[in-house]
């Protein structure tokens, strides 16, 4: 009894899980997708109808305010944008191809060091020396401060995703294949990038994504190292702006206290939190679905196997 | 003959002299009045200004400095977001930089590990007509055994405390006489009683973490848990949580939360627009200074007297950095600057048609988006009294700040500064319980009869008596020296 | 005779002239494979030692007591002084089994609920519906805990929340003080736990099992297993390395938590503390006012030394089961 439809459908579940599991995930989807969906629709309230009618997903007064006020300055931030998706693109591709190479020596038994370099990595994942020695190592040693390299750089390769890759590249890759391309002279180059990676796209594009999120995600190391409004990205930008209305809005702080006038013009608050929120999101939420295609088992394009 | 030689020869030895004068400087010290020296200056602002914007301030303001003071200026503004993670990451690795702002908790902290130059002689000799708009009081406040680590701004020198209340509402219900006439608190709760029958939405009182009866009180902390009664004169450090006043007040306070003049269940996420009346730190002027911001007026009661003390001196400070290479010149720069209403307008506000217009003579309108301007933040420049008036500000803000500065009274702890390396894990653990304990009392949410005694056993537990015997130690030496 | 012996020397000559090439050959491709190796790990190998190695000489700020004109190299030493304040809490017992109780939840459901999740979305026959329960389980990961505070408060508000208002009026029961009773919220936090990571966690569990060999599916159905049987047997070990790695890693991060989560989302409110206080909170209440780089950097120091030591522990362990399995 052949099943015709897909190769990878070899005798699918019964209909009744099926359809417990759609159950599931409704409820999860519900969880998941509420509150996302009230995000949007307080960014999008009048702040005062916030405060008398609460939150809900349709705004019962519909106002842009909060976004006006968050962009301003439109050219500042398209200029963040770009810098964010800049730093974003050649991080990923940098990181991804740093951390496979790293990854697959680390994953191959001839290969003598291995234990060592393993646990090198590994150990800074436990160990750290702290901000301070981080920040004089980027600046003085460096001196990669406010330059777009510090963006990148200092957050490349992470342990984590080694390790994760290391562990795709064991588990995944058969020694046989390596082996024949050894003995077909191939170098240990040419079968990582010709045969193991095609294999590996699932690993990959894991660590993709991890490595992309990771990037856009990043406020912390422009705060840090880069103090030129030129060099901010898009995070940077919004926690500003959150910061500043913090800030200003604690009644409890010296500072909220001290300040006047102008500094706390009346700032909407809740709305303008929530429509920072949709913005530090926004087009990110697109490039989990563009790495999605390679982790759904029958969708993989290597299925270059035996 | 000889009284033509007289004058070239005078010449003569005026010119020797200085050349032998500057030569030794240059052995001496370099940098001394030779050179240009840049200073670096790390300010807060609550919009970082546009690069061009503060370029050409900066170049203004130099012009005007190659004059009077041959330094060039270069000023960096950052966010309150990243402000004090990297002062304190420069202060740290001992990067170069010459004054930063800085204020409160962080300013004592580097200043007691030495971030920060001692500025005493350089006051003295430096900046004679600060110190005598900042007064000596003033200026010991700030002190660390005695030595000044920051120039404090000249402005309002100290607070008090007392409530503000909605405006609109009051005169709704033709409570603004009876408003005018409180003495204390029990006057005002038959107010808040019209409002709470009337106003089903509003929320009479709103008393939240610092800011509830017991903050009334108006005892002088010096840290967790360790305090001052206000006015005793024994220089005697009480655990205030121990007090019999401070569980009357939480008493209040609890009655409050029943009655309903508080929330029911408040965790303090709310505006204060929902409030009728909330508590505040108050000074002249603040009422109409908040009812700016807000969507209301406000009007303030006072309640409490005002003060100077301790917290009151490091709100706003000046310090030039160990890492300073010229501090003479950074010191003589600050003194010009606090000073002269041309350069500290120019710094403050911008170029005049550019950054702001002028309404008279002393009253300035920013103008929005011009990429550089400071208004609202004026509290962090050094003296407050030769700015331009910001439209519609009270004309006689200056005049009674000044007044008021007059007035206050002037706290028997000035210059007291605690060392808290010693019980410094004490503290922490006393951070911890007063984070437990502390919004609760405040808000009136438990019967402080049973929770006080329990806050009080786990302070004690954590070693609250040691944190006051040594504040009492420390205070009695530093009473013994400087009083 | 004399020709068998010479031919017989020759053919020996030859074979040992012939292992040795053999062996030359092995040695100089084991030396090119080694050289070709050691390329690969060079980029990674050079910035992990600027960013992460040559930092670490930051350790030393925990013995000291830093004054910042002598600068870090110049503060007299302390021993461990710094260390004191974190055992000097009378609650530090709490603090510690909130900690590693929350934790020792996180990392069992933590790896349970995204292997189901990521099975069960493997196996849902509609490929587009699966696509789109992944892409949304991914969502809460986008929202930063403040935000989510502010949404669990619109829930869980004393007298406008939602839950008191709409859900338990009605029902008639008393408006529950959500943020005065402690009880409710270890499951409370550990819902939302999972709800923020279970997305994210199951990205490397479903590519793990993309690669596992279709073949090994065909084979076992041929033989009439059924798909539980398939699941238990082929998926699961499978993927097994893969799960013992994050198991292992997660140990190492036992006396770390999601600040966010504990410090944020129960918005800062005392009686919750008991069980909201985790070290990361405690830490950072402790240093607020007081505190200075050396005290926070001593708290760091002994956190990594007991996650080590945790993960070292644990490997070995593994490691006697199963070589292949451990972390290296």
């Amino acid at each position: 009894m052949k099943d015709t439809k897909t190769t990878s459908k070899f005798n699918q579940i019964s209909s009744v899980t099926n359809a417990i599991y759609h159950l599931i995930f409704m409820v999860v989807t519900i969880c998941c997708l509420y509150p996302v969906l009230l995000v949007i629709g307080i960014s999008f309230t009048e702040e005062d109808s916030l405060k008398t009618f609460g939150y809900s997903v349709i705004p019962k007064v519909v106002s842009f305010e909060s976004y006006t006020y968050v962009l301003r300055n439109a050219a500042t931030i398209l200029k963040a944008y770009k810098v964010t998706i800049f730093v974003t693109i050649v991080g990923t591709m940098l990181s991804v191809a740093g951390t496979a190479l790293y990854a697959y020596a680390i994953s191959r038994k001839e290969f003598r060091y291995r234990k060592f370099f393993t646990f090198f990595k590994f150990f800074t994942m436990l160990f750290s020396g702290g901000l301070v020695p981080w920040y004089l190592v980027c600046t003085r040693l460096l001196r990669i401060n406010d330059t777009i390299w510090a963006l990148i750089l200092p957050p490349l390769i992470s342990a984590w995703n080694v390790i994760i890759m290391k562990t795709f590249f064991a588990t995944t890759v058969p020694d046989s294949i390596v082996e024949s391309a050894r003995i077909d002279g191939a170098s240990e180059f040419t079968t990582f990038i010709r045969i193991v990676c095609p294999i590996s796209l699932p690993g990959l594009a894991t660590i993709g994504l991890f490595v992309t999120l990771s990037y856009w995600n990043d406020y912390w190391t422009p705060l840090m190292l880069t103090s030129k409004p030129n060099l901010a990205n898009i995070q940077l930008y919004l926690y500003n702006i959150l910061k500043n209305i913090q800030m200003l809005q604690d009644t409890t702080n010296v500072i909220s206290q001290q300040a006047s006038g102008e500094a706390i013009k009346r700032l909407p608050q809740e709305g303008a939190r929530m429509a920072i929120c949709v913005l530090a999101i926004g087009p990110i939420i697109f490039a989990y679905p563009f790495f999605q295609k390679y982790f759904i088992q029958g969708l993989t394009i290597g299925a270059v196997k035996g | 003959m000889k009284e033509k030689m007289k004058i070239p020869l005078i010449c003569l030895v005026l010119v020797l002299s200085v050349v032998l004068s500057a030569c030794n400087n240059k052995a001496v010290n370099k940098n001394q009045n030779e050179e240009e020296y840049q200073i670096d200056w790390y300010l807060v602002a609550s919009q970082v200004p546009v690069t061009s914007a503060q370029e050409a301030v900066e170049k203004a303001a130099n012009e005007y400095l190659k004059n009077k003071l041959n330094v060039t200026l270069k000023m960096h503004y950052l966010n309150w977001s990243a402000y004090y993670q990297k002062i304190n990451v420069m202060v740290a690795g001992n990067e170069k930089f010459d004054i930063c702002f800085t204020h409160s908790n962080t300013f004592k902290i580097n200043a007691s590990k030495n971030a920060y130059l001692p500025l005493n002689d350089l006051i003295d000799k430096y900046a004679p007509k600060t110190k005598e708009m900042l007064g000596e009081e003033f200026l010991k406040g700030s002190q660390i055994n005695g030595i000044n680590y920051g120039l404090p701004a000249n402005k309002d020198k100290g607070s008090h405390f007392g409530v503000l209340y909605r405006k609109d509402l009051a005169e709704k219900y033709n409570l603004v006489e009876q408003l005018n006439a409180v003495k204390d608190m029990n006057d005002i709760y038959p107010i808040l009683d019209v409002i709470k029958e009337n106003e089903p939405n509003i929320y009479p009182l709103k008393e939240a973490d610092a800011y509830s009866v017991a903050t009334l009180l108006d005892f002088d902390v010096i840290v967790f848990p360790g305090a001052f009664y206000p006015d005793a004169e024994d220089g005697k450090v009480v655990n205030y949580v121990e007090t019999p006043e401070f569980m009357e007040a939480a008493k209040i306070t609890r009655r409050n939360q029943l009655a309903g003049y508080n929330r029911k269940g408040d965790v303090n996420v709310n505006n204060n627009e929902d409030y009728f009346m909330t508590f505040a730190t108050l000074k002249p002027g603040k009422d109409k200074e908040i009812s700016a911001s807000r969507k209301y007026e406000y009007v303030q009661i006072d309640l409490t007297t005002p003060r100077m003390r301790n917290t009151d001196t490091i709100g706003s400070l000046m310090a030039i950095s160990n890492t300073c290479k010229n501090p003479e010149r950074a010191m003589q720069f600050l003194e010009l600057f606090n000073t002269d209403k041309y350069l500290h307008n120019l710094i403050i506000y911008g170029l005049e048609g550019v950054n702001y217009t002028k309404i008279d003579d002393n009253t300035i309108r920013p103008i929005s988006d011009s990429g550089y301007g400071n208004a609202g933040m004026q509290w962090i420049f050094g003296n407050i009294f030769i700015n331009y008036l910001v439209e519609g500000e009270d004309p006689d803000k200056f005049k009674k700040i000044e007044e008021y500065n007059k007035n206050l009274k002037k706290s028997d702890t000035l210059g007291f500064s605690f060392d808290s390396e010693p019980v410094k894990a004490e503290l922490g653990a006393c951070q911890n319980i007063y984070d437990e304990y502390n919004g609760v009392i405040s808000r009136g949410l438990e019967d402080p009869e049973i929770v006080i005694p329990q806050y009080i056993e786990k302070l004690k537990r954590a070693g609250s008596d040691k944190i006051i015997a040594e504040m009492q130690r420390q205070y009695d030496e530093w009473a013994a020296k400087y009083k | 005779m004399l020709e068998l012996r010479s031919k017989k020397h020759l053919m020996d000559n030859t074979t040992k002239s012939s292992t040795k090439i053999k062996k030359k050959k092995l040695y100089s491709k084991y030396f090119r494979e080694n050289l070709e190796y050691m390329l690969m790990v060079a980029p990674g190998f050079i910035l992990t030692f600027i960013f992460s190695y040559i930092p670490m000489f930051g350790i030393i700020v925990a013995f000291k007591n830093i004054d910042y004109k002598k600068g870090i190299f110049g503060s007299p030493w302390v021993g461990f002084e710094n260390f004191k304040f974190l055992f000097q809490f009378p609650d530090v017992k709490i603090i510690v089994r909130n900690t590693i109780g929350y934790n020792l939840v996180f990392i069992v459901l933590g790896i349970i609920v995204p292997v189901t999740f990521a099975i069960i979305l493997n196996q849902i026959r509609n490929k587009l519906a699966s696509k789109f329960y992944q892409t949304v389980m991914f969502l809460p990961y986008f929202l930063s805990w403040i935000i989510v505070s502010y949404i669990v408060y619109a829930f869980l508000a004393f007298d406008l929340g939602l839950v008191n208002r709409t859900i338990l009026a009605p029902l008639g029961i008393q408006p529950i003080e959500w943020y005065g009773k402690p009880e409710y919220w270890p499951f409370i936090i550990v819902f939302l736990h999972m709800w923020k990571t279970t997305g994210y966690s199951s990205v490397v569990y479903l590519a793990a099992i993309t690669g596992i060999d279709h073949e090994l599916y065909e084979a076992a159905a041929i033989d009439g297993a059924t798909k539980r049987q398939q699941t238990f047997y082929i998926t699961i070990p499978s993927i097994s390395t893969i799960i013992i790695i994050m198991l292992i890693l997660a140990i190492g991060k036992i006396l770390s938590a999601d600040f966010g989560l504990f410090f944020n989302v129960p918005l800062e409110q005392g009686r919750l503390l008991p069980v909201t206080n985790v070290i990361d909170t405690f830490v950072f209440r402790a240093l607020r006012i007081n505190g200075d780089i050396a005290m926070s950097s001593a708290a760091g120091l002994l956190k990594s030394v007991i996650g080590f030591f945790l993960v070292m522990v644990t490997n070995k362990i593994v490691k006697r089961y199963d070589d292949s399995k451990a972390l290296y």
